[in-house]
């Protein structure tokens, strides 16, 4: 199972973390990874290249991080998003994918 | 683009190659059909193998696979063949 956990604070994202396996089907015929993947990878270049200055940005071997740095309305815009594109997923593979809501401090 | 995308990033173990062993022929069940001392009919088998493991001796005929079978009634005697080999003999009762 793929965990997500999102950091929330007053009501804002202030960061997302996502780790674990799939598990739906091997190495190179998991379909719920392959979705998760694109929508993390993609949000990875896209805040890269339009918030780098405000965000913190890792990925190690199992694990992806983002973290806000400096909020701002546009970066909520890009996280919320993020986030929903996560529950569409979760909303047809409930048993593969996790997402926790988590009031964190700053 | 800074980060390349592994689309299988949060999949489980590795897809491992597969392997080309997994085959096996069927056991021929071979070795002894009759055991020292045992009365045998002519014409029985004593012994399935490959190879002369076991040679024929009195009364004892070898078939085209090296099965041993016995020629006449008689009981059956597993005995030594010079230093390192043995044979099967079958002596008809007295």
């Amino acid at each position: 199972m793929i965990h997500v956990s999102i950091g929330m604070w007053d009501g804002h994202i202030i960061s997302i973390e996502c780790k674990g396996h799939a598990g739906y089907a091997e190495s190179g015929k998991d379909l719920v990874c392959a979705g998760v993947s694109s929508i993390l990878f993609g949000a990875l270049n896209a805040l890269d290249e339009m918030e780098k200055e405000h965000v913190r940005l890792r990925v190690t071997n199992s694990k992806i991080s983002i973290r806000v740095l400096e909020d701002n309305e546009h970066i909520q815009l890009l996280l919320k998003m993020i986030l929903i594109q996560l529950e569409t997923v979760r909303e047809s593979y409930q048993e593969y994918i996790e997402i926790k809501k988590l009031e964190v401090q700053p | 683009m800074k980060f390349v995308l592994n689309i299988q990033f949060f999949a489980s173990k590795k897809g491992v190659g597969s392997t080309k062993n997994g085959r096996d022929s069927h056991s021929k069940r071979l070795g002894a059909k009759k055991a020292d001392g045992q009365f045998a009919t002519a014409g029985s088998i004593i012994y399935r193998q490959r190879g002369t493991k076991i040679h024929p001796g009195t009364n004892v005929g070898r078939g085209g696979d090296d099965t041993l079978f016995a020629m006449v009634d008689g009981i059956v005697k597993f005995e030594r063949l010079g230093r390192d080999k043995k044979k099967v003999s079958v002596y008809p009762a007295a």
